[in-house]
């Protein structure tokens, strides 16, 4: 039998690139806009039911339609927490349109790779294609995102 | 119990994941299959295969001997006094909800009041809650003791008090690894007059089942969860029951007489196995059930609980921990969380490390929100895991915390 042993194997597991486990690691532990915001334009949950995923996704909107702020609640993996806190970091400062246009691309993207350009700031989270069963944890936050930013009435 | 033979029997083990031996710790999930359980399969399709119970020729012979042998072998398996009490399914959750079906066309009304319990897999509760919206039958609760992963057996007269119709639930829980007392529960409910249902997913291939001594009315597993091939389950009830209750699938194999202005059925088990059944699941089931009494079910339990307590004092060595469930007298599972990891992250790096983990709500969402938790991760045992493995386990979540907690 082959048994199991540790001794052989120091080295932390390989989740995709050294620098995707980093960018998760660290990027799940940014707290800096994980608050509920309230009170708040709208917002919307995501849930994955099969593994326990949950978040919620708060915006604050000016008048004009413009994204002020964007935070999220979240009792979900390191692969969510860091989507979200992409996803949070990524869109203040852009207009409901450019947002609902940015998250439906990327959202194609983590099935479909494009030839659209992206944010540097949501690019290292494409890694998440090379793990298949994990892409709809990137994925809930954004999801999340479209259902918040539908309940805006148009105009 | 030489545990390095028996290893040597199932094939699926000896194999690398992500460059690492397998560790499989999934069995509660699923199983896996020895040798002869392969080959009986492989052998029935190579040699007897043919449709069952209607053919006039040779092969036709030897798959309904192959098929109602299985039967006879479950029957002696479960001590029940008639092969006829033997009901094949796809698996437990089928055999859940064939039998509520059943009780719903033909015996309960609105009003009617099914007792289960808090802790219950979701195939033990979602049949009832289908009733409940389709007839209008009102369901009870027995509750958890969060604190220590039992049922508040307290609840159970006054419970009872209120005439049930069935009293349904699981011998042993999927996910907090509670060993329930079901002889005493299906003993007080029957005094007051309820059908028992017993749910023996995680119990049928760990322990001896004596539906006879337990006194259930109806008892369902499914066959990948011990040794055998998926898709294949036993519902098991008493004959005058189910002779008794309507059938639930219509079609060929379960009827008497058909003709345009109805149908009249078979008995039991005919009557509830409508169409070509899984005769080669069947075939398997009964080589799984011949390698286990083989090896002795009475032995499996005692491995089990053994491997059970190493792993509940190894994995509460690791700071912060929380195992769910009874710390003593516990099925061969351990549920835990680990704080500022997520379930997913566990079995998803435990994956890199070989290691077979499952992570999730195990089928089991009233019993997580009573606990205050989304998510857990899950390791469970059977005959072929072994003490080492255990202790891998044990040093991969030590690695795996400090990759996560590495400030880099």
């Amino acid at each position: 039998m082959q048994n199991p042993s540790s001794k052989s194997e120091n080295s932390s597991p390989t989740l995709v690139s050294p620098a995707f486990q980093d960018y998760i690691r660290i990027q799940s532990k940014n707290d800096s806009r994980r608050m509920r915001l309230d009170p708040c334009s709208t917002h919307a949950e995501g849930k994955n039911p099969l593994c326990g995923d949950e978040v919620e996704i708060f915006f604050q909107i000016s008048p004009s339609g413009i994204i002020e702020n964007c935070t999220f609640t979240s009792q979900s993996c390191a692969i969510v927490n860091a989507s979200a806190a992409t996803l949070c970091e990524t869109l203040p400062g852009l207009s409901i349109q450019a947002s609902s246009s940015l998250i439906q691309t990327f959202l194609q993207t983590l099935s479909t790779p494009t030839d659209t350009t992206l944010p540097d700031t949501i690019t290292p989270l494409l890694e998440i294609r090379h793990l298949p069963r994990r892409i709809r944890c990137a994925e809930l936050p954004w999801t999340a995102a479209r259902l918040a930013l539908k309940k805006i009435p148009p105009g | 119990m030489d545990i390095e033979a028996l290893r040597g029997d199932f094939p699926i083990l000896h194999q690398q994941v992500q460059g690492k031996p397998l560790v499989y710790l999934d069995s509660a999930a699923s199983s896996q299959k020895p040798r002869s359980v392969i080959d009986a399969i492989v052998h029935y399709y190579e040699h007897d295969h043919s449709n069952v119970h209607r053919g006039s020729h040779e092969l036709g012979n030897r798959a309904t001997d192959a098929y109602e042998q299985a039967r006879s072998r479950v029957a002696t398996f479960l001590n029940t006094a008639h092969p006829e009490e033997i009901i094949f399914t796809r698996g437990t959750t089928e055999g859940m909800n064939l039998i509520a079906l059943s009780l719903g066309f033909g015996v309960l009304k609105a009003g009617d009041l099914i007792i289960t319990t808090e802790m219950e897999h979701h195939a033990n509760l979602v049949p009832w809650h289908m009733l409940a919206e389709r007839i209008g039958i009102k369901i009870a609760y027995i509750p958890l003791i969060p604190e220590t992963g039992l049922l508040d057996l307290s609840t159970l007269p006054g419970l009872l008090d209120r005439k049930p119709k069935v009293v349904s639930l699981t011998h042993i829980s999927n996910t907090l690894g509670t060993i329930n007392p079901i002889e005493k529960i299906c003993a007080e409910a029957r005094k007051a007059g309820a059908l028992t249902i017993i749910d023996a997913a995680q119990s049928a291939g760990h322990r001896l089942l004596d539906v006879q001594k337990i006194g259930c009315d109806f008892l369902s597993f499914s066959g990948h969860k011990i040794c055998g091939p998926t898709g294949i389950g036993v519902l098991y009830g008493k004959k005058e029951l189910l002779d008794s209750l309507p059938p639930v699938f219509g079609g060929g194999e379960m009827i008497s007489t058909v003709t345009l202005e109805g149908s009249t059925y078979k008995e039991s088990p005919s009557r509830f196995e409508a169409g070509t059944p899984n005769i080669a699941g069947a075939v398997g089931l009964h080589a799984a059930l011949d390698y286990l009494d083989a090896i002795g079910r009475e032995n499996i339990r005692l491995y089990d609980e053994e491997l059970a307590s190493y792993a509940w004092q190894k994995l509460s060595e690791l700071p912060g921990i929380r195992i769910i469930g009874p710390a003593a007298e516990r099925a061969g599972l351990v549920t835990f969380t680990l704080p500022d990891m997520h379930a997913h992250d566990i079995g998803t790096l435990a994956d890199q490390y070989g290691i077979a983990l499952r992570a999730g709500h195990h089928c089991n969402q009233p019993l997580m929100k009573k606990l205050g938790l989304t998510s857990t991760a899950r390791a469970s045992f059977y005959f072929y895991n072994t003490r080492q493995e255990i202790d891998y386990l044990a040093e991969s979540l030590v690695k795996i915390r400090k990759f996560f907690a590495d400030p880099r």
